[in-house]
């Protein structure tokens, strides 16, 4: 029973260490003034669209040449995005690795 | 003995089987998956997606029958009618079974399962969906539903499945049971196309609806890979409590295809 105890405890800290926030920042918290609306649907599309799949990936993780040449290309091909959907997403990651880089 | 060499040799061949198909993956490449064999996750198809899944459930190491092994299979097709809805045909439930008695290869059931999708999991919401289904066979009906979580955190994700089960056999359908399963699981994606996994399942059963019968504990690892159009899933479950008539060891390979 101790050990149950123990493990869930253990559970709970790292939780409580995690920031999920980062993950997907919101587009309020990157401190930009213009393309609201569409940041807002490419935050929309990443954590709704590609959590079909799997979890959303912490953005900053990668480089934007990786996002750019790779990542983007494969997963908006392999989610059949439309163009907007497409052009919204992109946007977004580049914004936030952009704010994270200030 | 024969059974435990039948288990490292089938233990060994699935374990060659994922590491391979782990190594050969491309990166990063996905298909819609089933990362935890033993629990059900409240991600749902696309629509119109649709999927052949291959399950093989080992069980065996049953204390009150040395003899006692068993092969589960199933075939079904699953269908993303929505983005949010999604419906399965198992398209045969067959199974090969010996016992210290007999030994038969036996069609068990057919069945029709439903995922509605409430809230699909995002780093802002937790995931929900209601589950349900019916299987029917010679002598043979049950009726299922489940509640499933999820709860992504970062490339950590909680998992619980709430499931109430009733059964009916017999010629009159006469016997009766019911079952009440919780389930639990904590998985890591070191990316997105890689999980590795901890499940935990406490089934209790109770015969004719009457009494509580025996409550059985399993908890095993899991491991999973998505690619480009298919992906496939492992899980051994070892029994943690001491339910003579229940298997010891029960392996659940899965894998799918995208059409």
């Amino acid at each position: 029973m101790d050990k149950i105890f123990t493990t869930i405890c253990f559970c709970f800290l790292f939780i409580g260490c995690m920031d999920v926030t980062k993950v997907a920042p919101k587009v309020d918290t990157l401190g930009l003034q213009k393309n609201i609306a569409l940041l807002e649907q490419g935050r929309d599309v990443y954590i709704n669209r590609c959590t079909k799949c799997h979890n959303a990936v912490r953005i900053t993780r990668f480089p934007m040449k990786e996002w750019e040449d790779k990542i983007l290309p494969e997963m908006i091909l392999e989610s059949r995005l439309a163009p907007a959907q497409s052009e919204a997403v992109t946007a977004y990651v580049r914004a936030v690795l952009l704010s994270n880089q200030k | 003995m024969k059974c435990k060499k039948a288990y490292f040799i089938m233990l060994r061949h699935l374990s060659s089987i994922v590491l391979l198909l782990i190594l050969l993956s491309p990166k990063d490449v996905l298909a819609s998956s089933r990362s935890t064999p033993w629990l059900y996750e409240p991600r749902t198809m696309t629509k119109g997606e649709v999927e052949y899944e291959q399950w093989i459930t080992w069980k065996t190491n049953k204390k009150s029958d040395s003899r006692y092994e068993e092969f589960r299979f199933r075939h079904e097709i699953e269908w993303g009618v929505t983005d949010a809805f999604q419906l399965a045909f198992y398209v045969a439930d067959w199974r090969h079974k010996r016992t210290s008695n007999e030994e038969h290869t036996y069609f068990h059931d057919i069945a029709v399962e439903a995922i509605y999708q409430l809230q699909a999991p995002n780093p802002d919401q937790m995931g929900v969906a209601l589950y349900g289904e019916v299987k029917y066979g010679s002598e043979f009906f049950e009726l299922e539903g489940k509640l499933l979580f999820e709860l992504e955190l970062d490339q950590v994700n909680f998992l619980y499945n709430f499931g109430i089960e009733a059964e009916w056999e017999g010629q009159d359908f006469d016997e009766d049971k019911g079952k009440i399963e919780n389930a639990f699981a904590l998985t890591y994606q070191p990316t997105p196309s890689k999980t590795f996994g901890l499940q935990a399942i406490w089934e209790v059963e109770f015969p004719d609806w009457s009494e509580q019968g025996d409550d059985v504990v399993y908890i095993g690892p899991s491991i999973s890979t998505q690619s480009d159009g298919w992906w496939l899933a492992v899980s051994p479950l070892f029994q943690v409590t001491n339910i003579d008539s229940e298997p010891d060891l029960q392996v659940r390979f899965l894998f799918g295809i995208d059409f």
